[in-house]
């Protein structure tokens, strides 16, 4: 089921990389807010792959726009890393790229975060 | 999680990669962009409606109604309260996202006031800039210092129901009145979701303790039983002591006529007394179900995770939180599933009512080692007041309450947990509790392994 949802966890020097794919709306939103915010309670900066994510409804969207404000007022910093069409798409069309670190790559994600 | 049949609702394209054609101006490229985001909007609700749906639980419609909020409207920062039904005009919040839930609480409670009377005056999304006259000016102070933006009553039948907040747009740009529209009407159908919640979960509380009720009747009936066994015992014994006696008199000591009269009549209605005893006997035998535990061997987590969704509505109705967690691939317990959910249940129930609203309760069951033993260790974990260090020594004695006074705020003989504690002494396992005050108690309940 390529579209069922999932997370993949992966720790990278300092960072923790979270590979996302599938649906992410208001049935997957508490679980990736979930899985986000215990990286932040471990002092781990978090890159979040979105390269897989397929579809993403208001709900998703707004679960990442927590995850980014809760790594916002601590010292740890979150990353979006190569985010898919269906990503892309919805962040662009409330321009939410100032506030959203987005990088083209996982790796390019990596080095910004010194790792 | 999501299936294959949800419907897939397509998402906007972004307007700048909408194929332009021939050299199209800045001002048509900005009216497909208004075009989307409108279209992002319209999808947004679209999706609310359908995913209000998805849960029966308080909390995860208010985590579903925030999400969708916050992505509808581009903000990192929402929270949710809910009034209670305790005929106090408390808000008791719900969510919070990208708000410390301490503060968001803090800020609930000193909005509330100024919030309701705006609310019963005229029922419409008001600015935090707006609080400007006291006493609302400390609450202000509060907003501006959360990013605070906005604050919107949740209405059912006219009646305020809770309220939400919303912090500044992170994108460019501020409410505008479309925006607002679109807000309002999502809260429409919020109000609805909320006020429909709550009927199905007394519903289903209310089914719950016709349930208990019922049960408990069962139980009175089986201590019925019981009671006339006993008492038939402590008279039977006693009424054949006195039969024997007559008879041995009347055969062997032959008194004077008349003494014999009296001692036949006697010996005739001890007999009789016997016979209804021994059918009462018989009766109560029928009556007892005389097997107090059913032990079997297996999963504890698919009991429990029934319990847990049978129980959650009249949690969460109470406007507590009740979460249940459990660890994969438990190895199989040694249990009696009757009295482990009775045990559960009166560890819950004590959460329940040692708590104030806005807790949060956890049931978690997953392997453990005490005593240098493996175990199945169920906890029923609260973020209440906690109980102090001198009276955990009396917490599991029967008829014993942490506050014993005639004032006490909460009833009951104090039996629950000494009941319980038996009942997991009988199952060959134990029960503990840790406890610090303002920090929440623990109650765990230790199942020994196949």
């Amino acid at each position: 089921m390529p579209d069922s949802f999932g997370i993949q966890e992966e720790t990278r020097g300092s960072a923790v990389l979270l590979r996302v794919r599938g649906r992410l709306d208001a049935r997957s939103a508490p679980h990736l807010l979930e899985v986000g915010s215990r990286v932040r309670m471990r002092g781990r900066n978090l890159v979040l792959d979105l390269s897989g994510v397929t579809f993403m409804a208001s709900s998703g969207l707004g679960s990442l726009l927590s995850l980014a404000e809760e790594f916002r007022q601590t010292d740890f910093r979150l990353r979006i890393a190569s985010p898919s069409a269906a990503v892309t798409s919805v962040i662009q069309l409330l321009n939410l790229q100032p506030f959203l670190s987005i990088d083209a790559s996982e790796e390019e994600a990596l080095h910004a975060l010194g790792v | 999680m999501p299936s294959e049949s949800d419907p897939v609702i397509p998402r906007p394209v972004e307007a700048s990669t909408v194929p332009s054609g021939p050299g199209p101006s800045d001002e048509a490229t900005r009216a497909l962009r208004l075009v989307a985001r409108r279209e992002h909007e319209l999808l947004a609700l679209s999706e609310l409606s359908q995913e209000l749906t998805i849960s029966l639980d308080l909390y995860g419609v208010a985590d579903v109604v925030l999400f969708n909020l916050m992505g509808q409207l581009g903000t990192s920062r929402a929270a949710l309260w809910l009034m209670s039904e305790h005929g106090r005009a408390v808000p008791v919040l719900l969510r919070s996202h990208g708000i410390d839930r301490r503060t968001a609480s803090a800020l609930g409670s000193a909005c509330s006031a100024w919030l309701l009377e705006r609310f019963a005056q005229e029922p419409r999304i008001v600015l935090a800039a707006e609080m400007i006259e006291e006493p609302a000016r400390a609450a202000s102070l509060l907003a501006r210092r959360e990013s605070i933006t906005l604050f919107a009553p949740i209405l059912a039948r006219g009646e305020v129901l809770g309220f939400i907040a919303l912090g500044p747009r992170v994108g460019p740009g501020t409410y505008g009145a479309v925006e607002l529209q679109g807000l309002q009407t999502s809260l429409g159908m919020v109000g609805v979701a909320l006020h429909n919640t709550r009927l199905y979960n007394r519903l289903l509380e209310n089914n719950r303790r016709l349930r208990l009720a019922n049960d408990n009747l069962m139980e009175l009936d089986r201590l019925k039983s019981e009671f006339l066994s006993n008492v038939n015992h402590e008279l039977r014994t006693p009424l054949t002591v006195v039969i024997a006696s007559l008879q041995i008199v009347l055969e062997h000591d032959a008194p004077d006529p008349q003494l014999a009269e009296f001692l036949t009549a006697a010996l005739g209605e001890a007999q009789s007394l016997k016979g209804s005893l021994e059918k009462l006997l018989d009766l109560s035998d029928l009556r007892r179900n005389v097997v107090p535990f059913q032990f079997e061997t297996g999963d504890v987590a698919a009991p429990l995770r029934g319990y847990y969704e049978e129980r959650l509505p009249g949690v969460t109705q109470g406007l507590r939180e009740l979460a249940f967690h459990a660890m994969p691939d438990l190895p199989p317990a040694r249990f009696d599933r009757h009295r482990m959910l009775q045990v559960v249940d009166a560890l819950v129930d004590n959460a329940v009512k040692f708590t104030p609203e806005g807790s949060r309760i956890d049931l978690a069951v997953r392997t453990a080692e005490r005593e240098g033993r493996h175990w199945i260790r169920i906890d029923v974990a609260d973020d209440g007041p906690g109980i102090a260090t001198d009276h955990m020594s009396v917490l599991f004695e029967s008829f014993s309450q942490v506050d014993g006074s005639a004032t006490r705020k909460v009833g009951g003989m104090g039996l629950g947990l000494a009941v319980a504690r038996q009942l997991a002494e009988r199952m060959d396992g134990a029960l503990t509790a840790a406890s610090k005050p303002g920090q929440g108690s623990v109650f765990s309940l230790y199942l020994p392994l196949e």
